[in-house]
């Protein structure tokens, strides 16, 4: 493949603009020597074309790296700080929204339960420590007098009503709605949401969180991979840099 | 003398290996100053190198004492190097870290591919 000098030189020196100033400057003349000299010396124009395009690419993200000091210690230290500060964000933020993700199906029975005044217990009984239920998203719904004594519920904890600590009731006394975990033994954990019914006592339900917590966990774990993978890049681009400019 | 090869051989243990167009350059200019493009051509015996890859390299070089600029053409479009001291030393280390490197792989029997004629 054949092209003519000029247009090969011109389209060389509108490469040059990818080098930062410092080295245009210095070393333009020089390196529109060489591609002339080049191009003179070889019958294959697009070969040539090729490896200077490919040359220049290569020096150039140099050049500027260098130039810029992307990577320098500092640079490198703070855009870590920023990613790590980042991750911790997104892991807060993500496990907030699992958590709160548990609240909505109970929040909507005790709601319904509020307003039209008829608690939606079906006949069905659900026995809260069993594994099906703790690995699943089964609700349960129970009410209370207004002592927080259990009262009726369509749950069990090991054959037994489902009877919480007293203390969350007169939180949903004070806030008309609370939310609230509740652990009767280890692993079982329960997002219950609570509140007071008009004619008296609360109705209180509840769903297993540990199929968030499940989810939040693989989440953390692709987090702290991504981390890892950040460090080892960093180090990679430390390296690197290092040797450039010590080479 | 052996002293010497002694000497240079703690030291490139000591010290990195040098890239494969540090190498070249400093090949290139071992035996006295030359313009730009000439050690291209020449270092391209060794290694792939462009024009972008070999003025960096030598603004490195400069930069670490390696080689230092003799001179500028009339007409602006070559720069002439030649090798430092330092440039000197960091060739010659390089050299006995390959020296040793070929005695070992000799003990353990492995050879060179036979040049094609």
């Amino acid at each position: 493949m054949k092209i003519s000098g000029a247009k090969f030189l011109r389209v060389y020196a509108w490469m040059l603009q990818l080098y930062p100033p410092r080295f245009r400057a210095k070393h333009e003349a020089q390196l529109l020597d060489a591609a002339r000299l080049q191009h003179g010396e070889t019958e294959n124009h697009g070969a040539l074309a090729c490896a200077l395009l490919g040359d220049t690419m290569k020096a150039s993200l140099r050049e500027n790296l260098r130039d810029s000091g992307v990577a320098s210690t500092a640079s490198l230290l703070g855009f870590a700080a920023f990613f790590t500060l980042l991750l911790f964000v997104v892991m807060l933020c993500m496990q907030q929204v699992w958590r709160r993700g548990a609240d909505k199906a109970p929040q909507q029975l005790v709601t319904e339960a509020r307003s039209t005044g008829v608690v939606p217990m079906d006949g069905e009984v659900r026995e809260i420590s069993s594994p099906a239920w703790v690995d699943g998203r089964d609700t349960f719904v129970a009410t209370y007098d207004a002592n927080g004594n259990v009262q009726a519920s369509n749950g069990r904890f090991h054959g037994a009503l489902p009877q919480p600590p007293r203390g969350i009731f007169q939180m949903m006394q004070k806030r008309s709605e609370h939310k609230v975990t509740w652990q009767p033994q280890r692993g079982v954990r329960v997002a219950l949401v609570g509140q007071p019914l008009p004619q008296g006592g609360y109705v209180v339900a509840g769903q297993s969180l540990i199929p968030g917590e499940a989810s939040t966990f693989s989440f953390y774990r692709l987090v702290l991979a991504m981390w890892g993978l950040m460090v080892l890049s960093l180090a990679t681009i430390a390296v690197w840099t290092r040797r450039q400019r010590t080479a | 003398m052996i002293q010497g090869m002694a000497t240079l051989l703690s030291q490139s243990k000591e010290s990195p290996p040098l890239s494969p167009a540090v190498f070249a350059v400093l090949l290139a200019l071992a035996d006295g100053e030359k313009h730009g493009y000439a050690i291209m051509q020449e270092a391209r015996a060794h290694t792939p190198m462009g024009p972008g890859t070999l003025y960096g390299t030598l603004d490195r070089m400069l930069e670490s004492g390696l080689v230092r600029e003799t001179g500028l053409s009339e007409d602006g479009r070559r720069r002439y190097y030649e090798l430092t001291a330092a440039g000197k030393r960091s060739l010659a280390v390089e050299m006995a870290r390959m020296q040793h490197a070929v005695k070992l792989a000799r003990a353990k029997g492995v050879r060179a591919l036979e040049a094609k004629p």
